[in-house]
């Protein structure tokens, strides 16, 4: 993993992905799920990863807990700086310290995401027990505090519960109270809120904002999404493919966005109100489907399912550039 | 789970309840045999041999005048000793090896499954015997031997669940928090595949007693004159034609033993399983 460091752009952010490359090996050949991916995020800031399925979101966010599965992934090269020490260099033992203590993560399936045979409150204390050797009896003090703090109600009486009597909502709540249990930098959400109803969503991102502003935690969310991501994010990555195709503050890539399939991905959504204004039209789509990450084809992955491409398209992989209203995009087509 | 809880699960399946009794009367008669059984059940009384069973002795006496009543009640202790013990060791050591295997995987995995593999394709019964010979007879050889001859079906079973279980979201979740590998097995894995454990456990109570009794029936397991069911029915063959006695109500009690187990070994599965709690609760 000697690669050479480029010095982040912003002054030492708190984490630094630098061209990370992540690849499966698999007997149907290499799948380059995470591609020479590279962003930042600073303290206390809120990034949203987006993309669609199989574009390499989950993979980078398990890549920087260095919990891709091993065989068949592998995290081939590039670095993972965080407050400037590379994660992918330290020693496993180093890592386990450093997961859920600093750097967090919570999963897309509440229902499935807690231990079934210990009750919520076990569970969450045993957070203060390994990470903050604290006794049981304080643990369950602080466990009961903290689902306090995630505003399930009744919490000596939820404590006290197992997982399948809690709702959908009340279990990721769990979650985040277990993520948060230590007041780690980095919380990552991987599509914390994709197996819930919309009025339970909405809570739960505000719940999220709520304790970003009181733990000071900086969170990457991951999403499909891009509604949740829009009121949420100050900046927004753009995955395709393995790769990062755009980045920038969220208002400026809603507003302008660059690459093809950011603008793609942005018509394909309903609007409310759009059908009694024109009527009843056809919802747009990017055309084809997500490319196998077996044989991505030539030149801009993108290209086969581009509404603008042109020749060069075809021939070589664009590089990701900064455009000058502090975007950054992967195209051949965009202006700097 | 709660203990009463499962209590009350349990008294809703009338075959674990049966089971239950079952065991229970059979783990009661062992604990008060002194109290339980009229006589000795080394003492002989050559003038009553073989007699039928009767008000004085109920269920007969064997070939040398015992009275088969009580060494059938005090067999039920060297029975039930082997039948726990021997599990407990099988389960002990399948248990360990399912889990390391099946959580690490590759070549952990491989080593500990060839040799696992091994034992497997040896009949158990005359790998007990081969250890058996080895170590020389004896009732705790017996119980070694049966033991081991129980890991490979632990060990197997703890893998298939361990392989299902630690792909789950939350052994994942626990990982992203920091849990350590001994924190993931001890407790997010063995509490979660623990029923099919304890199903096989009772099951194969029922397996250890029939080893020990065929052990002790080929006279290389506990022996005489303490009383086990196995060397009890191997004493009754001899007399079969003409004193069917000796060996039907030691079969017997092998029998309704086994069937003890095999069912409190069933009703804790179906209570332990929680689909099957949610209809059971619903009655």
């Amino acid at each position: 993993m000697g690669n050479t460091l480029t010095i982040p752009d912003s002054p030492s952010p708190l984490l630094h992905l630098n061209r990370v490359k992540t690849y499966f090996y698999t007997v149907e050949g290499t799948a380059k799920a995470v591609d020479d991916v590279s962003f930042s995020l600073n303290k206390g800031e809120t990034i949203g990863l987006v993309g669609e399925s199989g574009c390499g979101k989950s993979v980078t966010a398990l890549s920087i807990m260095r919990l891709v599965k091993d065989p068949p992934g592998k995290i081939v090269s590039g670095a993972i700086l965080f407050n400037g020490t590379d994660l992918l260099q330290i020693s496993s033992g180093r890592m386990k310290s450093i997961r859920g203590k600093r750097i967090a993560m919570i999963f897309q399936e509440p229902m499935t995401s807690l231990n079934p045979v210990y009750t919520v409150g076990d569970q969450i204390s045993e957070m203060f027990v390994t990470h903050e050797n604290l006794g049981k009896k304080e643990s369950w003090e602080r466990a009961v505090g903290m689902i306090e703090k995630v505003q399930i109600p009744a919490p000596e009486k939820r404590a006290r519960e197992y997982p399948h009597q809690l709702s959908g909502g009340m279990r990721q709540r769990a979650m985040i109270a277990m993520a948060l249990a230590c007041k780690p930098e980095i919380l990552i959400a991987d599509e914390p809120t994709t197996a819930l109803d919309v009025t339970v969503q909405a809570q739960i991102i505000e719940l999220m904002l709520q304790l970003r502003e009181e733990f000071g935690t900086a969170i990457i969310l991951i999403s499909h999404d891009l509604g949740i991501i829009a009121e949420t994010v100050e900046r927004i990555v753009v995955m395709y493919a393995g790769k990062v195709v755009e980045e920038g503050p969220t208002l400026s890539v809603f507003d302008a966005p660059k690459h093809p399939y950011t603008k793609g991905l942005f018509k394909s959504r309903p609007k409310i109100g759009e059908r009694s204004e024109y009527g009843r039209r056809r919802l747009l789509e990017i055309q084809g489907a997500v490319p196998n990450l077996f044989q991505l084809p030539g030149g801009c992955p993108f290209h086969p399912r581009c509404v603008a491409a042109v020749e060069i398209c075809r021939g070589s992989a664009p590089e990701l550039i900064s455009t000058h209203d502090n975007q950054k995009v992967r195209c051949h087509l965009a202006n700097p | 789970m709660k203990g009463a809880s499962l209590v009350q699960m349990l008294r809703k399946s009338p075959t674990a309840v049966a089971g239950c009794v079952i065991v229970a009367l059979v783990v009661l008669s062992a604990l008060f045999a002194p109290w339980i059984a009229p006589y000795s059940p080394v003492d002989m009384d050559l003038y009553s041999r073989l007699k039928p069973p009767s008000l004085k002795h109920p269920l007969g006496t064997d070939e040398l005048g015992r009275d088969l009543l009580s060494r059938i009640v005090w067999g039920a202790r060297v029975s039930l000793k082997v039948g726990v013990i021997s599990v407990g060791i099988g389960m002990t050591l399948g248990v360990l090896l399912g889990l390391i295997g099946g959580y690490f995987g590759g070549v952990t995995e491989k080593t500990i499954f060839s040799f696992v593999d091994l034992l497997l394709s040896m009949p158990s019964l005359l790998l007990a015997l081969a250890i058996v010979a080895t170590l020389g007879p004896g009732i705790t050889q017996v119980m070694v031997a049966v033991g081991i001859s129980l890991v490979p079906a632990f060990a197997r079973v703890t893998r298939g669940s361990v392989l299902t279980v630690k792909e789950q979201n939350y052994v994942l979740g626990a990982k992203a928090l920091g849990a350590s590998h001994v924190d993931i097995m001890a407790r997010y894995i063995l509490p979660n595949i623990i029923t099919p454990i304890i199903v096989l456990a009772t099951l194969n109570c029922a397996f250890a007693l029939i080893m020990e009794a065929a052990l002790s029936f080929l006279g290389i397991g506990v022996q005489p004159p303490d009383p086990t069911w196995g060397s009890i029915l191997s004493d009754g063959r001899m007399t079969i034609r003409t004193a069917s006695w000796v060996s039907t109500f030691s079969g017997l009690a092998i029998t309704i033993t086994v069937m003890g187990f095999n069912l409190l070994g069933d009703g804790l599965r179906d209570v332990l399983d929680p689909r099957m709690r949610r209809i059971l609760q619903a009655k």
